[in-house]
């Protein structure tokens, strides 16, 4: 049935983007992707060409592979959804972000760190109830006389960010930065309003959808009504050059804080705080009101042996008014927050914690962080990072960067763990990033804290 | 170009997993499907006047201003006209009238003593014929008294020549130019033509002639004027067949009344009524039951046009109901059918003073109809159909419970029961355990009118071997009776707007195929 197929897709959709979350990189101090994190955070080079680098974070809300895959008796390799919706809370993410830095430049020029650059992104975000997953799978039945919530929060987007951005120490100790970003939608699929409740009347089970949905979409969506032809046409990864120059145009910025205090080191940062505007060939796909399926209205023509060809798709078609226009809408990006305090224990050791907020879709997710970095030599640094958030308790992730002459590698993951034990995995993020650095300023401005006679007393 | 982003960070992640035993999940199956889907499948209401609208005899269905609905069931109509009746042609007369004196009187030949006054020629010829024996010329005066025009009879002179030897008589006749007597007016005397001639020499003496007759050819009357009867015309003969209760089978259906009209037309200016010899109806057994009553007892006498109103006619309908005639019982009682046989008395008073008129459009028209208005009550009256079927389509259902509720505008309880059949008519499944009561009967006042439907729930629950065999069936029978228990002893009115409305929601288990 094609509503197995909706579900299996969706099951693959979760299994094939686990990944984690970017926390460990944020205490990678002097290293151009920890700017990323914070715009203060000056790299420890005074010339660093980011190569292509990639940052993927996948999470997925309260069941794992292992929930979802067992085997049968004969072998055979099951998707089991009962035991996925068993496993499902009230309210379910699914979520994906993969940023694609393309190539990026960062010169300092006197006390002021100058960067220039591009990136690609692709957010996908979906937000269910666990109830939209009953009543697929399991059908409506259960909920007869109750008014359930299906309204489902989706967001598939992708976007090029073009941005500029600069850094400096206003007071000593005290770093201020910021990005600003010129953004560009390629494509999109998102809920606007997102109302959509269902009710299965206990009289003869006729059904109540109160309804203020809305489906945005900016080529991402063909929609024909009830019929087949209404698909969604959305590929992930696909950015065509040409798409460049789109007419979805959006602002957003970075801005960010750190303040030194002998060898405590404190900082402050928002990210993407920005929207685009998506305007060309915006589509708008509304229901709203109160509909009620109440069956056919046969008897009639059964009576006057009148021949009545019944399509149900025109059926609801007729109830369910969907409203189709082309105005041009906004939607918001993933707003990060990163506080931070790091506490330096040694010349080449230094402890941290983290507080990580995200502001989307109007919910707010926090995750917490203990790191441990180590710069072994000028050439090699490693961390380790313990986090936890609301879905997981225990997440052990590790970082390093390794310098080969001018060539740096960067690698980070939250959740190491997901390497080792993928099926119990709720989440998993993976960055990479080759940088090409010069002019790696002096040991002692680097490393004056620690050769200030009084900086222990 | 594209950059083909998630490609590589399925690359990438894939590739530190390595290690990690991830199953191909696209050859992965999903767990077997077992869902309960809770769907309406069916708001409709239907009315009694749908109904009506798909009866093809739409003559035998009427409906009243206030939507009271009748079956109509009619006879043939029994139709006789005056020159059957009173055979008032050119047998009235004898066809050659030989006129042995001056003056013939020439009775009609009329019956159960018709007593003439006028009858109006329409058409006909008029021949008469004379020999002169006498050996002198005679004068002649012919007049054919009693046949007048504007008041002037009809009226000859002419001349006969001396005859000239026995054997050689002269002959005056209009034999080659007959008259055409059209338009005439006879007047008869005492139901008697008059004719008389006089033939005189040219002295003026009466002299005889012989071998004088006439003859009125193809005679036809517009109109007859007089006493007529007593007389008895035979024969009003007609029968109906009553097939409401064709699909019929148990207990009794009653209608509170029902009514049986004798519709007459009559455009005979005579006093008349019907004699009933049989008026009865034929039950379902073979069995006859007349109809009895006052309204048979008090005689049925037919209007009839006055003088003054010749060639219309008077319509009646004598009806027999509830008040009148034992009908109630007859067709309580699974009627097939009914007829009559009935004579016509004309003048059945026979008061010779009461004159009267026929003419030759003048006609008895006679048609039974019975009217059955859907107002009684029944124990169970059972109609039975059977449809074709066919759910081989249907796969995948575990189990079906289907929730059906009415709201019965009819103050009729309606009882189904369905058989699933296979072709050679077996029984393979029921659609009840036993016969349902799927539609109470709204409560009725008075009138037998409702004022609030009756709702009544039903469930019907079918498991995956009820399904199967349902799914082998090629048709289904029907077995639907109407009864009006919920409103006994009080008699039901079905009026055209009434309907009823049908809510059927199913809850399917749905597995995986």
């Amino acid at each position: 049935m094609q509503k197995q197929y909706i579900f299996l897709l969706f099951c693959l959709l979760v299994i094939k983007v686990n990944a984690q979350q970017d926390l460990g990189i944020h205490f990678m101090d002097g290293v151009w992707q920890s700017n990323l994190t914070n715009p203060a955070k000056i790299p420890e080079h005074k010339f660093v060409l980011a190569l292509p680098g990639f940052y993927n974070h996948a999470r997925i809300d309260n069941f794992t592979y292992n929930n979802v895959v067992s085997t049968d008796a004969q072998g055979n390799t099951i998707i089991d959804v009962d035991n996925v919706i068993d496993a499902m809370g009230p309210n379910n993410i699914i979520r994906n972000q993969a940023d694609l830095s393309t190539i990026a430049l960062g010169v300092q020029v006197n006390r002021v760190f100058l960067q220039v650059g591009h990136s690609a992104h692709l957010n996908a975000y979906f937000d269910y109830p666990k109830e939209l997953a009953q009543v697929l799978w399991q059908g409506n039945a259960q909920f007869i006389g109750q008014v359930i919530d299906i309204a489902p929060d989706v967001v598939m987007q992708a976007y090029h960010s073009f941005f500029v951005g600069a850094a400096g120490e206003i007071a000593p100790g005290v770093y201020v930065g910021g990005r600003f970003k010129v953004l560009n939608g390629v494509a999109d699929l998102s809920t606007g309003n997102r109302e959509l409740q269902l009710l299965t009347d206990e009289a003869y089970y006729q059904t109540q959808m109160f309804a203020d949905l809305t489906l945005n979409s900016t080529g991402a969506l063909n929609y024909d009504g009830f019929n087949s032809s209404t698909q969604v046409d959305f590929e992930q990864g696909n950015f065509d050059l040409d798409q460049i120059f789109a007419g979805n145009n959006g602002l957003a910025i970075d801005l960010g804080v750190t303040m030194q205090y002998n060898r405590l080191t404190l900082a402050f940062s928002a990210l993407d705080l920005g929207t685009i505007t998506w305007k060309e060939d915006a589509t708008n796909i509304s229901l709203q009101g109160e509909y009620e399926y109440q069956g056919l209205d046969i008897l009639k023509d059964a009576v006057l042996n009148e021949a009545s060809t019944i399509e149900i798709a025109d059926t609801l078609e007729a109830i369910y008014n969907v409203e189709e226009t082309s105005t041009s809408y906004s939607t918001g990006l993933p707003a990060k927050f990163f506080l931070s305090g790091t506490y330096a224990l040694t010349e080449k050791t230094s402890l941290g914690g983290l507080a990580y907020i995200e502001r989307f879709r109007e919910k707010t997710a926090a995750t917490f962080g203990l790191s441990l970095n180590a710069k072994l030599t000028k050439f090699f640094s490693v961390g380790g990072l313990y986090s936890f958030n609301e879905q997981e308790s225990f997440r052990l992730g590790a970082n390093t960067a390794i310098r080969l002459g001018p060539v740096q590698l960067v690698a980070a993951t939250d959740n190491l763990l997901t390497a080792f034990r993928l099926e119990d995995s709720n989440s998993a993020n993976f960055r990479l990033g080759l940088n090409l650095v010069f002019g790696r300023k002096e040991e002692q401005d680097i490393d004056s804290i620690f050769n200030q006679d009084d900086f222990f007393r | 170009m594209k950059l083909k982003t998630q490609a590589l960070s399925l690359l990438i992640l894939f590739s530190l997993t390595a290690c990690i035993n991830i199953t191909n999940l696209e050859d992965a199956k999903t767990s077997n499907y077992d869902a309960e889907f809770a769907i309406p499948l069916i708001n409709s209401r239907v009315t009694i006047q749908n109904f009506v609208d798909a009866t093809e005899s739409m003559n035998e269905l009427q409906i009243d201003e206030e939507g009271n609905i009748f079956f109509i069931y009619e006879g043939s109509e029994t139709r006789r006209n005056g020159q059957e009746v009173f055979q008032i042609q050119a047998d009235l007369f004898p066809p050659f009238v030989e006129l042995f004196s001056p003056e013939t009187r020439i009775s009609f030949a009329i019956v159960n003593g018709v007593l003439l006054d006028q009858l109006n020629v329409k058409a006909g010829h008029f021949i008469f014929s004379f020999q002169n024996p006498n050996p002198e010329k005679v004068f002649v005066s012919f007049e054919f008294t009693t046949l007048l025009k504007d008041g002037v009879p009809l009226q000859y002179k002419f001349e006969i020549p001396a005859s000239t030897g026995s054997n050689n008589h002269p002959i005056f006749t209009n034999m080659t130019a007959p008259a055409d007597i059209s338009g005439y007016q006879l007047s008869p005397e005492d139901n008697r033509a008059i004719l008389r001639y006089s033939a005189k020499n040219e002295n003026g003496e009466e002299l005889p002639l012989i071998n004088g007759y006439i003859q009125l050819i193809d005679l036809g009357f517009s109109y007859a004027e007089g006493y007529f009867g007593p007389y008895l015309l035979e024969g009003f003969k007609d029968s109906i067949s009553i097939d409401f209760f064709e699909d019929y089978s148990n207990e009794q259906i009653e209608f509170a009344d029902p009514t049986v009209f004798l519709e007459v037309e009559n455009s005979f200016g005579v006093p008349t009524r019907a004699v009933v010899n049989e008026l009865k109806v034929t039950d379902r057994t073979g069995q006859q039951k007349g109809l009895s009553g006052s309204r048979i007892d008090d005689g049925l006498y037919f209007p009839y046009p006055p003088q003054t109103a010749i060639g219309s006619s008077e319509k009646t309908s004598f009806e027999f109901n509830k008040t009148n005639s034992n009908i109630v019982d007859l067709l309580s009682d699974n009627p097939s059918g009914m007829f009559y046989d009935l004579d016509i008395e004309i003048n059945p008073e026979g008061d010779p003073d009461l004159k009267g008129f026929i003419t030759d459009s003048s006609f008895y028209s006679l048609r039974l109809k019975v009217q059955l208005p859907l107002y009684g009550s029944s124990t169970n009256y059972v109609v039975n159909d059977t449809l074709d079927f066919n759910l081989e389509d249907i796969e995948n259902i575990k189990k079906a419970t289907f929730k059906i509720i009415t709201e019965n505008e009819l103050g009729v309880d309606v009882n189904v029961q369905a058989y699933f059949l296979d072709n050679q008519n077996n029984i393979l499944e029921t659609l009840f355990t036993n016969q349902t009561l799927l539609a109470q009967g709204a409560i009725v006042d008075n009138n037998g009118l409702t004022n609030n439907p009756a709702i009544t729930s039903n469930f019907v629950e079918k498991d995956a071997t009820q399904i199967d065999r349902i799914k082998q069936a090629s048709k289904i029978a029907l077995e639907v009776g109407f009864s009006t228990q919920s409103n006994k002893p009080n008699a039901v009115r079905i009026i055209s707007t009434q309907g009823v409305r049908v809510k059927i929601g199913a809850i399917l288990n749905v597995i995986s195929g």
